[in-house]
Formats: structure tokens, sequence, C-alpha cells
């Protein structure tokens, strides 16, 4: 079938198959044949400003890049004068372009002008280069933009208008000297740039440039500028064709490989799993370089994989053991350390039984660490105690999906929610919490006809831009979302094939949705009944929906009902099984999934099999020679309550600020007081580990191999790109240290070898080695043994006895709601700077100059009401507790709601008011359920938000370049056109 | 117990003379692996010392900033820019030449030079000489070579 498609295209007198269709240049870079092009790049497509790609088409010279494969085309490439025209195009680009590269931190071997000219054999400028009459624009704290050295390719546009979609950069080709303009003509630190730096990352030339290469990367580009000028000009002047300029300077691009390190790693914030490498020089991180062949975010990254790494080099790392001695730490050397953590787990345990001791492991670390910390606890010590953040976040999410579906994970990849006609999200703030994704979904809009639909309390910006937004009332989705499902089903507009084929319970379902009436659904939402019914009329006339949520969903008391009612709509749509269909929680943090998957669970081992299990217990308890408990352990919120009740008596966090994320923190912090042996292993002195009574110094992502999985299933490498620091040392080896003591002989060399035992022992990874990961190879679970990944679930079917989904019918009471005393509602959340409670990106001065500290925003009628204005100091008071901040009046929130991000550790900590009120199927904390009344101290100040916040900012949307302006103008004639007239 | 909060940390003391010692292991543990390339390269250093250029280039590296900085400025001034353009244009042109054609060229210039240089000052050659020359075979063959060089030349 597929043959038919393909079509025969004559290149240089050679035939070849095309697609048809298919791009010109494309298709020509398959070939031998040479083409120079510099502004295409397969990432972006054709942006057509270079004019380098001329040849000529059934007679006709055009851009290749701009020209689509027809049956029979006939193409020449090396006509003198289609040669001509390709010359002209390079001349006119280094009109505006100074090939000085030996002295340039951009000759690292990758730049694309100098290649060009190289690979086309040009020996000699025709014309002299011509400077602009513009500054550097140094303003930013994260890269800087050389316009003399720009050469209006457009792709950085091209990136931030349709691939970032943040609209910040254009070209203003209307001015005599044109040039790229951030929002209205500001520098680039006044303007909406969300610094996500992708615009450096395509730039094909040194005229955007991260400002941690500038004078680092050469051997001879650390001079004052005056002395660099000189040099500059010098080498001009010796080095006068291109090709002894070459010579040189590519003798020392290979001499700065020397000393530059380029390592792939894996980011450590969110759960998009984006990858890239990592350019490092003795202990400087120059830059962070992502790949064509990044998996999950090709070429894309926010602000904080690009630039958030100062945490990494912080002064206040730990780097040796540190015990509790009164009232200080004292300093040890790991075996005083080891020693004594052994010696105080020993005794407890001894003395109060295995279940007295708790292990919290981290989804900032490996798989790899996540099983080995599981192992500690069930193999070594005997408990099931065991857990990780995932219960503060997405345990309901993995709740509702294994009722329903019976996988605990993303339906299928990013690639699909792009792919797919409609996307919902509710409650999640995807472009601050997800940027990469949330790009994908924001571009899919803008330039595919994606439909977005978007269901928040808070009018972010995936709000403004959704194309239809609904506010309904803060834990309320499931009642939306029942009766948009009753409504299809009412219709008789459900998937009746797909339900008959593959789904379970219909008809006790349908019954227990009689509830869900339009009306009820009105009055509890706050949307109207005829907004419900576009909503039914809208998912069912669209073949592919994918639904995304994300903590607005999950951190309620119904969070877990909520995840599934989500589900049912997917199932009643026949919104499963396909491409560009499906169920997407979204997950957190890089490595949350990960370390759920890897058995961090009191009730699960590796793999999603239950401690229960008879038959699953016996394989461990065979493997690893020790009897384990059947009954499942303790999670995070279980283990806070025993610690209170007295039962629990050790916890040992791994890589985890408890005593700031967990909800209601005085209540936790209390409980850390009353541990008679508390172990915090990290990389910093955290609120949390200011209770231990031994810190052991882990090491960050970058110090360390391992692998991390993102929110698609997709399991990545991280290679280690820096020695760690001091005596610190990867988590993995510490936590096989303390199993060693206790008389175990563990004898992982490697990661791998962790890697090895838990594939051998979880069907789910039974296919997984570090072999089939290597560089940027990834693997999306289920793995077969034979390496088959799963990157879309459920093709052949659910997981369960009869390979059928199961729809699970709900209840609804309204469980939480603002009260006279309590009258404010406080929503909270990320924000796109920050990450988490703020320790490892607080430490990047360009992060904290852009935003300094949280803040809480009010609306401007609330504002109103009380009488305070920008800046204004307040005081919210909940049952559990009391935080101050500054407010910022934003119609992002409406009426009586506040918006408090949760990247403080201060006085503004956002779970100061959080209380002990759960998921009731889940234990996860209702995070996003918080009443409280609002004292005011001081009316108004100074405003939270820096003036170089990106919000301030003037985006200017457009498609693209807008190069037909380029060609209007009156200066331009077309090579090809040119070079006819010439001759 | 209860365990309050703490922030301070008693950093380890370690002796100078124990970082003294854990640096010296390591400088002859390295000394001790690489000891053929150390032995030559204080020989090395010897024979720099000796001719005083190690003083040179030591005070070179430590002033490296302000002597590049020197060079760069006089390299750049206007009268060097013809020699700087020429040094190179000069080395594209020896590329050019066709040293094989040249060294031919060379040697008949050398043997005519031979004899020239043994002829006498006093004699004078008059027009029928020359005509009567042309009949030399090589004289014809010097005259004959001329003539396609100079048509060579002025080719457009």
């Amino acid at each position: 079938m597929q043959n038919q498609d393909h079509i025969v295209v004559t290149i240089n007198g050679e035939e070849y198959l095309a697609e048809n269709n298919q791009n010109l240049l494309d298709l020509i870079n398959t070939t031998d044949e040479f083409v120079p092009q510099i502004c295409y790049n397969e990432s972006l497509g054709p942006v057509q400003t270079c004019d380098t790609c001329m040849v000529e088409v059934d007679g006709q010279i055009v851009r290749a890049c701009g020209t689509s494969v027809t049956p029979g085309m006939i193409v020449d490439t090396s006509f003198e004068h289609v040669n001509a025209a390709q010359k002209e195009a390079l001349d006119r680009i280094l009109e505006k372009h100074e090939l000085y590269c030996t002295v340039c931190d951009y000759n690292n071997g990758s730049c694309e002008i100098h290649n060009t000219v190289a690979d086309f054999g040009l020996e000699h400028q025709s014309r002299p280069f011509e400077p602009k009459p513009y500054e550097i624009d140094n303003s930013s704290p994260f890269y800087r933009y050389d316009p003399d050295q720009c050469i209006l390719c457009g792709r950085c546009v091209e990136v931030c208008q349709d691939i970032q979609v943040n609209e910040t950069l254009l070209i203003d080709w209307k001015r005599e000297k044109p040039r790229v303009v951030w929002d209205n003509d500001v520098p680039i630190d006044e303007s909406s740039c969300v610094g996500c730096g992708q615009c450096v990352t395509v730039c094909p030339c040194n005229a955007l440039m991260e400002t941690s290469m500038v004078g680092e990367a050469g051997y001879m580009t650390d001079h004052s500028p005056g002395l660099l000028r000189s040099m500059i000009e010098l080498t001009k002047k010796a080095e006068p064709g291109y090709g002894p300029l070459f010579a040189v300077s590519d003798t020392e691009a290979s001499m700065r490989e020397e000393r530059i390190e380029k390592t792939k790693t894996v980011c450590t914030y969110c759960g998009v799993g984006c990858t890239f490498d990592v350019w490092t020089k003795d202990r400087k991180i120059l830059k962070v370089e992502p790949q064509q062949d990044s998996p999950a975010n090709g070429i894309s990254t926010c602000i904080k994989g690009k630039f958030g790494w100062d945490y990494v080099n912080s002064e206040e790392r730990l780097t040796k053991p540190l015990i509790r001695d009164g009232e200080s730490f004292v300093e040890v050397e790991w075996d005083v350390a080891i020693d004594y953590v052994v010696k105080r787990f020993s005794e407890i345990k001894d003395g109060n039984g295995a279940d007295a001791l708790g292990f919290i492991s981290s989804s900032k670390a490996t798989n790899e660490e996540s099983y080995v910390m599981q192992k500690l606890a069930r193999q070594v010590i005997g408990t099931n105690n065991i857990d990780n953040c995932s219960r503060y976040c997405q345990a309901p999410a993995t709740k509702g999906l294994f009722r329903t579906v019976g996988h605990g994970g993303d339906s299928g990849s990013i690639d699909d929610i792009g792919e797919a006609e409609m996307v919902i999200t509710i409650g999640s703030n995807t472009t601050e919490s997800h940027p990469v994704l949330g790009s994908r979904i924001k571009r899919s809009q803008k330039l595919f006809g994606q439909k977005l639909y978007v269901f928040d309390l808070r009018k972010h910006e995936m709000g403004q831009r959704a194309d239809r937004f609904f506010q309904p009332k803060s834990g309320t989705d499931l009642v939306w979302l029942s009766a948009v499902t009753k409504y299809i089903i009412d219709q008789g507009w459900e998937n009746r094939p797909f339900i008959d084929k593959w789904v379970n319970n219909f008809e006790s379902y349908k019954q227990s949705l009689a509830k869900f009436t339009l009306d009820f659904a009105e009055e509890l939402t706050g949307i109207s009944k005829k907004d419900l019914i576009e909503i039914a009329e809208q998912v069912v006339s669209v073949d592919k929906l994918a639904i995304c949520w994300a903590m607005g969903v999950t951190q309620h008391q119904l969070g877990s009902d909520t995840s599934t009612a989500i589900s049912n709509l997917l199932l009643i749509t026949g919104n499963y099984m396909r491409n560009g269909t499906g169920a997407y929680p979204l997950r957190g943090h890089n490595n949350v999934q990960g370390c759920s998957d890897f058995g961090s669970m009191p009730n699960f081992f590796p793999g999603y099999e239950q401690v229960t299990d008879d038959d699953v217990r016996g394989r461990y308890e065979d493997a690893w020679g020790a009897e384990i408990p059947s009954e499942p352990g303790k999670d995070n919120h279980e283990m806070i309550k025993a610690i209170h009740e007295g039962s629990l008596n050790a916890l040992y966090v791994l890589g985890e600020d408890t005593g700031i994320v967990d909800a209601n923190i005085n209540y936790v912090t209390a409980a850390f007081e009353k541990l008679d042996f508390f172990v915090i292993q990290d990389l910093f002195l955290t609120k949390t580990a200011e209770y231990a009574d031994v810190i052991l110094p882990a090491v960050p992502s970058l110090e360390k191999e391992g692998t991390f999985t993102n929110t698609e299933r997709r399991i990545q490498r991280l290679y280690k790109a820096l020695d760690p620091v001091g005596d610190s040392r990867p988590d993995w080896q510490i936590i096989m240290d303390i199993a060693n003591k206790f008389g175990y002989d563990w004898d992982y060399s490697d990661p791998s070898d962790i890697m090895d035992e838990a594939a051998s022992l979880t069907p789910l990874f039974a296919g997984v080695n570090y072999d089939r990961l290597i560089d940027y190879n990834s693997l999306q679970w289920p793995v077969d043994a034979d390496g088959t990944d799963t990157p879309l679930l459920y093709v052949d079917g659910f997981p369960f006895d009869d390979y059928k989904a199961r729809l699970y019918p709900l209840e609804y009471e309204l469980k939480y709601d603002t009260n006279e005393e309590y009258d404010l509602h406080v929503n909270n959340g990320r924000v796109l700077e920050h990450f988490h409670e703020g320790n490892m990106t607080y430490k990047s001065k360009g992060i904290t100059n852009k935003m300094p500290n949280a803040f809480i925003e009010v609306s401007p009628e609330l504002a109103e009401e009380r009488g305070i204005k920008e800046g204004a100091e307040i005081k919210l008071t909940s049952e559990a507790g009391e935080a101050t901040g500054i407010a910022h009046i934003t119609d992002r929130v409406r009426g009586k709601e506040l918006y408090l991000p949760l990247n403080d550790n201060g006085k503004s900590a956002v779970n100061y008011l959080t209380d002990n009120n759960v998921d009731k199927d889940t234990n996860t904390p209702s995070y996003k359920e918080i009443a409280v009344r609002m004292d005011v101290i001081k009316k108004k100040g100074k405003s939270p938000l820096p003036p170089n916040n990106y919000r301030r900012g003037n985006p200017q949307p457009q498609v693209s370049v807008k190069v037909e302006q380029k060609w209007d103008r009156d200066d331009y004639i077309f090579p090809g056109s040119q070079v006819k007239h010439d001759v | 117990m209860m365990s309050n909060p703490i922030t301070n940390i008693k950093r380890m003391e370690i002796p100078e003379e124990t970082i003294k010692e854990r640096n010296l292991d390591d400088v002859a543990r390295a000394v001790s692996e690489n000891k053929e390339a150390i032995l030559k390269g204080i020989e090395l250093l010897a024979t720099l010392n000796k001719s005083d250029t190690l003083d040179t280039v030591n005070a070179l590296v430590k002033h490296k900033e302000d002597a590049l900085e020197n060079v760069m400025g006089e390299l750049n001034k206007p009268q060097y820019s013809g020699t700087l353009e020429n040094l190179s244009k000069l080395f594209l042109f020896i590329g050019e030449l066709k040293v094989d054609e040249i060294q031919y060229f060379a040697d008949r210039l050398n043997s005519g030079m031979e004899v020239a240089s043994t002829s006498e000052d006093s004699v004078k050659t008059s027009y029928m000489d020359l005509l009567k020359a042309l009949k030399d075979p090589e004289i014809n063959r010097s005259i004959t070579m001329l003539l396609h060089f100079l048509r060579g030349m002025g080719r457009e």
C-alpha cells in the first residue's frame, strides 16, 4: 500500500523515490548531493530566509526548502548558474556576519555558517562585511544577542513563535537594517521572554549565545573587548581566503574538545523528561544543548532545564556526612556515619520491630536508587514501610487508571498529545508546570487546528489561550465530567462498537450516572447547562481526544475518583488504544513515575505487583534470601501519623524536603521532633534536615549514572558529567554501604547491575538494560524480554484477565467549601521559574533575579473590597496555621480565590496552611482545599513581581518569521533572478 | 528525646600537616607513575634554563595579556596592513607557481649566466652578427623560448 504514496524524482540525472509532497530539501539531504543550507533545520521546517538552497526545478531556480516534490520532477543542483545563485546568497550572508572563527566562542565544530561556507568551498568574500547600527544586547542573565553577527535567518523567531509558542521574538523587516526584536523592541530582559533558551539552541551561529559560553569556550576568547576586537581585525587581515582561516579555526575547535566535555543527561526538574548534552569545562557548566534526537523534547527546553543548574556548584552543597551532637552537626568520615546509622537502625529494630522504621525514596533520584531503597526496607530491615513523594501528587491518578484501564501511566507519548484533534486539560497549569509539553499543545492549537479546552480555577496562560476556558468550582471536576459522560450516553453518542468489544460494566456504570444530571452539574460546578452540552458535542465530534490532568485534580479529597471519571469519559467515547488519544496524568517530577515503578511503595513491589500476592512475594524472597511481610506498609501520611502515635521511631528520607512539601507542616515537623532517629540524605541542609540526627551528603544527577522515567513511561539514561563534590556520594552507593554494614553482600559495581536485577525480577521491565538505552535511546514500559517497548498502551487490549477495560461507578459528595470564618479559597501550585520548594532553583542567580520570592495572587475585585493594592503585605490563616506574603493583584484569579505558588520555604510556604485532609483512596493530601481568612498587615508596597519578569512583557503573536515582508522589500532581489540578470 | 531544628555545622578540622601529607602523597604517586616523562621534563627545563629561555618564557606568560595587546596594537597599525595582506597573498602566490617549469627556466637562466660571465665586455655585436647568431642552434632555442614566453604572458 505504502508504495502507492511514492513518486520518482530526478536529481542531477539520478532517479530517487520520494514521498508525495515531501520537502525537496529533505529529499536532497537523503542523497549524496550537496546543497548549501543555513536557515533550514529539520525540527523547525522551512523558514525560507537564507536563500542558499537554490536549485533548478523544471527549468526554474527555486528554494529547495520551499518546494514540495511532485511526480516526475527534474531537479538540478549543480548547474553553473545554480551555483552562482547559491554563492550570491552565501555572499549576502557574509555581508552580515564576520568570520573570525578562531576567536569566536561558537567555534565548536557546529557553526552552520562556518560549515556551509567550508563545504561549499567558498574561498573569498565578494563584498565586505557591513556592520549594523545596533549594540549587543547583554541585558538578560541567560543569553546575549549580537546583531552584528546575526544573519537574519529567523530560526529564533520560528522557534519562539511556533515551537515554544511564547511569541516574543520577531524580525522587524520594515526598518532600513532589519534585526531581531523582543516584544515591541525592548531589551531582552524587559520582554516577555520566558528564558527557554530555544532561540539560542537553534541559532546557527554566535548571534545568540548563552552568557555562560561567552569568553569561556575558546582558548583565545577571554580577552578584554578592545583586545578581542584587534584580534578579530588581525584574524581577518592575516587569513584572507576562508581556506587558511578555517584551517586555523578548525584546529582550535578540535583543541577545545580536549577540555570541553559533552555529556548526555536527563533533566532533573519536571516529568517531561527532556534530554540534552551538558557542556562542562572542569566544573563549569558552559551550556545545555538539547538534540533533535531527544525523544521527549527534541530541541526544546524550559528556563530551568536550560539555565537552572547553578545548584550543582553551590557553596551550600554538603560535602561530608554530618552527625547531630548537641546544638550542632559535626562533620564525620563515611565509616563513622554508616556505623552509626546501622547501629541505631539495629537498636530500634531489635527494640520495637522492623515496622518501627520508615523509608521515603526520592522522585529526584534514579530508578536504581528507588529499587535499592525499597530493597533495603524489605530485605535488610524487613518492613514494607516504604513510600515516595508520588503520594503527594500522583497516586490518585494512578489509582484512577488502575481501576479502569490497568496501567498507571500515560496512555501514549507526548507525540500523541500533539496529534490529538482535541485536548482537554483539567487542573493543569501546563505551560508553567510542564513547559515543553505545554508548548506541544500550544503549537498544535496554533498551527494545526487542535481544539483546546481548559478547565481550571485560575486563568493561567493555557486558560487564556484555550478555545474554551471553564472555571468549575473547586473540587467539582468529577461532577461535570460525569454529567458530560451521562449526556453523551443519554443522546446515544457513546462509541458503541468500542464499548461492546473492549469495555465491561457499562450497564451498572450507566445507572450510577443517574444523579449527574445537567441541572445537578450546573448547580455544583457553575458551568451552565448550555456549556455542558457544547462540551459533550465537541467531545464526540472529534476522532482523537486526549485528556491531560495534574494536581488540580489529584490533590483533592476525591482525587482518585475524579481521575477515574476522566478515564470513564475516555472509555465511553472510545478514546483509548489509538494514537492521538488517551489519558495523560502529567507527572510532576523528573522521576516520580520511576520512583513508584521501581517499588518504593508500601503496597507494591517494582512493576506494581502487590506485596500481598504470595507468588510475587515468594519471587522476591527467593531472590533476596529474606522473609518479607505480606501486609502493605505505611504510606508517607500514615508514617507521620505513626510517629505522633509513637509506633514509628526511625525515619530515613532520601532527597525530599518533607518538612516543607508535606501538607500541614507544623504537624509534620512536630513529628520529626518526636523521632528517636532521623536520617536525611540530601545535597543541602534543608529545612527537614535541620531535624535530622544524621545527614548523608548525596550528589545531583550530573554527578552520577542511572535512569529516570518520564511521564510517558520512558526510561532514559543519564551519564556522569562531573565528579562528586567533596566526599558526597551517589544515593545508591550510600544505601549499598548501609546494607552491607548490616551484613548483606550487595555487590553492584554500577547502576546497570541494579537495573539488571530489577529487570530479572519485574515482568514490566523484562527487556530493560543499559545497552538498549545507550545515549539518546529510550524504552517505554512495558518492555518485553526481547526489548520491544510500548509507546502506546492497550493496543492489543487492557491488562486484565479478559483484556477488557472496566467502567467504574462513582459517587459524589461535596467535601470542601469556604465558610463564614475562612471565607477565601487558596489555590496553589507551580510557577515556571522555580521548582518545588526552591532548594535548587533559588541557587540560580539569573532565575532568582527574575523571580526572587513567592507571592500571593489576589483578584482585583477582592483587592478593592479589602482596600489593598499591589505589594500589600497580608497574612492568611487557616485552621491548620498561618502564612504571610506580599500581594500581587492580577485577574489570573477571580473573586475570593487566592493563588500561592508552592515555591517557598519561608513564611510564605503554603503548607503552613494545608491540613490533614486526604484523598480518601490514596491518602494524598488535599493540598488544593484550603479555606483561609485574610488579615492585612500593610496596605501597599513594592510589587513582589520584578519589572523584568516575563509576565510583564508584551508578546507579539504571529506565524513564523513573515519572510514575505523580506521578499517585499525594495532592496530584495531573488538570487535566482539576480544571476540570470547578471548573465 | 526531642530533636529541635538546628543549622550549625562544625566543620571537620583537618590539620594542615595532614593536608600537606595527602597532597605530597598524590604528587609522589604521580611522579612515580610518570618517572620517564618527569625526568625528560627536567632535562628540558635545564636546557631552557641554561640558555636563559626559561626566564624569558616565564616573563612572557606572566605578561601575556600585555604582550598580546602590544603585538595586536602594533600589527593593527595601518603601515602593517599592506605587509600582512601581502604576506598572505605572497603565500597564495607561491602556491600558484609551477615549480617544475620554473626549475627548467632557472636551469636555462643559470647556464646562460655562466656563459655570459665568461664573455668579454669589449666585443660589440653588429646587426649582421645578430642575424648570423640566429643560425646558432643554442641561440635560436633561447630566442624561440623567449618568444613563446612573451606570447603566453600577453595572453588574456
